[in-house]
């Protein structure tokens, strides 16, 4: 009897430590994941959320934490969009300004971005590679350099006016990312279906219309917002090419920056992000982002 | 020239620097179901692929119709292409997809909408006419993808591999399916395939195919009965080879295997190009063709040499031996399971028939 219960104490036992152990190393490993996953959070985050808070301060200058709670600054853009006395003018012209421009520069891009895409998946040609990276350059060439650079060519040959400056500077900047994202539909989209189109009695031209097109629509309109978006909250190009009346929204923000350092400057902030993260859901609704970026 | 739907002249197709194509020449008439049959790289695709216009000859000329349509682009030979992957659009639904074919020949609305419903309503798919590509299975893809080619009513009806992707029960339904529509419609087919079962079962003619040549063009009784060369014995069925020579008997041929089997082969059981006397040659004997009897006392003679089973394979409607002749030759037979054949063991000694009028002889490969 006594030598039985030994031996069944001595199983229980043998059991249980041996369950314990690999429960508590599973937790340990997900607990320290979990700790360093929310620290890179706060760490990107807080800027935003430091703007946030600040937003909302009752105070007439920035400082954190914020003292008091209030709308007094959301009030006072709106008083600035409205066009008050005392208010810096021409916050809403720049708000137009800036979607004017953004609006031509995505329908530029996204027509030559396609173009370029398409061109760059079915054909091969001598100079292909070199085709590929004059396009895709932009992204790498530091924007001061091409700010600079083209604002003395404009200067120089007196080219253009101030808006079709700006269009063509951000067209610059935003052409790689409509043709990455095209090339990207292009890759996945079935190449065989032109064929049967064609087999069918679609010319070339019909085909790319009513096949190809439709087909890498997701690709286009990721396309085109990202260079909306980039149009519309670019800085540095456009800070060599704006001109007092064609003064896009982040060289109105600029302005305002350099006369007085106040809180509405979180407001107008709070806003473009708040901008910038509904285009990104509307984005992810429409097209694969991990596939865009490379992912699976 | 008139029953000549396609002619290929000597077309050959080379890319970087192997050929795909060498210089085939072949010739489709009306209302014939024709078959590219070969193993992957054969150039068989190619060959189709430039009777569609997607690929441009390097040399040689291809007339459909008796209209040259060499330099025509795809789009201006109103063929119909099926697909091996069916290539539907997936933005279309099944009507638009069938009806994309009419619209670019800017058929009319209503005749338009009579003859999609006409030909959906041929491979039994009306139902799914408002339904989306990716709603359907494999199989109805399939008959969307011929609905497609059909209804333009094309010169010539070319298939790719088309039931491939299907599982095995639902690729020999739709054989005969296909064959069956084919008849109705009196087209004229060129079909792709590398299964040659399939080609023997739909086919009117097969064009066998190896390494970008044509190797024998003939009708299925004419590519498994009298095969022009080792290749296409090989590839048909299964065949068993004696290699030897021959030599001139009276008025046929004696066969004098390698490893001493002695058989006498009338004239027509030897190839044209194997009528030599000391070439090497493969006598080709299929399976089903040798007969396996208990071994009586009398002497091996000419044509039933004594042997042993040595591998016995039963697989329902019939058993697979591997049979060890005396002389060291190996043969495979295959036995139909009828009421009253008697099954063989390992070990048996048996006596092996071989029937002149089931043996054809072509010329060795060296």
């Amino acid at each position: 009897m006594t030598s039985r219960t030994v031996t069944t104490a001595a199983a229980v036992e043998r059991t249980s430590p041996v369950r314990k152990s690999r429960r508590s190393r599973l937790d340990f490993g997900g607990v320290l994941l979990r700790i360093y996953v929310a620290l890179v959070g706060v760490f990107l985050l807080s800027p935003i959320f430091i703007i946030f808070l600040t937003s909302f301060t009752a105070s007439e200058s920035v400082e954190f934490p914020p003292r008091g709670v209030s709308l007094m600054w959301y009030e006072r853009l709106v008083d600035h969009l409205a066009g008050r006395s005392g208010t810096k003018p021409g916050l809403s012209n720049s708000i137009l300004v800036s979607a004017q421009i953004g609006l031509v520069v995505a329908i530029i891009a996204v027509v030559v971005g396609v173009l370029v895409a398409y061109a760059l998946h079915k054909y091969v040609f001598p100079g292909k590679e070199v085709f590929r990276n004059v396009f895709l350059l932009p992204l790498m060439f530091p924007q001061l350099v091409i700010g600079v650079g083209l604002l003395l060519v404009f200067s120089e040959y007196r080219w253009f006016g101030f808006f079709e400056r700006l269009v063509l500077g951000h067209v610059i900047l935003t052409i790689p990312f409509v043709v990455l994202t095209v090339g990207a539909s292009l890759e996945v989209y079935e190449e065989q279906l032109e064929e049967a189109a064609m087999g069918l009695g679609a010319g070339p031209v019909q085909t790319f219309f009513l096949v190809t097109l439709p087909l890498i629509r997701q690709g286009i309109i990721a396309g085109a917002i990202f260079a909306f978006v980039t149009s519309f909250t670019q800085f540095t190009v456009t800070f060599f090419l704006y001109s007092g009346a064609t003064k896009p929204l982040p060289m109105w923000v600029y302005e305002i920056v350099v006369m007085s350092l106040d809180p509405l400057l979180a407001v107008i902030s709070i806003l473009l992000i708040a901008l910038t993260v509904v285009v990104v859901v509307a984005l992810s609704k429409l097209v694969d982002v991990r596939r865009l970026f490379g992912g699976r | 020239m008139d029953d000549l739907a396609v002619r290929a002249d000597a077309i050959t197709k080379r890319f970087d620097q192997a050929v795909a194509v060498d210089h085939v020449s072949l010739d489709v008439y009306r209302g014939e179901f024709l078959s590219f049959l070969g193993p992957s790289g054969c150039g068989k695709t190619t060959t189709l692929r430039m009777i569609a216009g997607f690929e441009e000859p390097d040399a040689g000329t291809i007339t459909v119709m008796g209209e040259d349509m060499t330099d025509r682009p795809s789009h201006k030979r109103n063929l119909g292409m099926v697909f091996q992957n069916y290539a539907l659009f997936p933005h279309m639904t099944v009507f638009d997809n069938v009806a994309f074919g009419l619209k670019m020949r800017k058929v009319g609305s209503s005749e338009l909408k009579r003859r999609v419903a006409q030909v959906l309503d041929l491979v039994q798919l009306t139902q799914m006419q408002q339904r989306y590509p990716r709603q359907l299975s494999g199989g109805q893809q399939q008959r969307v993808a011929l609905a497609r080619a059909i209804v333009i009513e094309p010169y010539v009806l070319l298939l790719d591999e088309p039931l491939s992707n299907l599982d095995a029960k639902l690729r020999k339904a739709m054989q005969t399916e296909l064959r069956d529509l084919q008849r109705r419609l009196g087209i004229t087919a060129i079909y792709v395939t590398h299964d040659q079962e399939e080609a023997m079962t739909v086919s009117d003619r097969i064009v066998v195919m190896d390494h970008g040549q044509i190797m024998q063009i003939g009708t299925p009784t004419e590519v498994y009965r009298k095969p022009a060369n080792e290749f296409v014995a090989g590839f048909i069925g299964q065949v068993n080879f004696i290699r030897g020579r021959l030599e001139p008997a009276r008025d046929e041929w004696t066969f004098i295997g390698d490893l001493g089997l002695v058989i006498p082969v009338p004239e027509h059981a030897v190839h044209a190009a194997a009528r030599r006397t000391g070439i090497p040659v493969e006598l080709a004997v299929r399976p089903e063709a040798i007969v396996i009897t208990p071994c009586a006392n009398e002497a091996a003679t000419a044509v039933s040499p004594k042997g042993m089973i040595t591998r016995a394979v039963y697989t329902g409607a019939s058993t697979t031996y591997q049979v060890l002749l005396n002389g060291g030759q190996t043969l495979q037979v295959v036995d139909q399971d009828r009421p009253g054949s008697r099954r063989w063991s390992e070990g048996d000694a048996v006596t092996v028939v071989l029937a002149p009028d089931t043996l054809y002889v072509v010329p060795a490969v060296e």
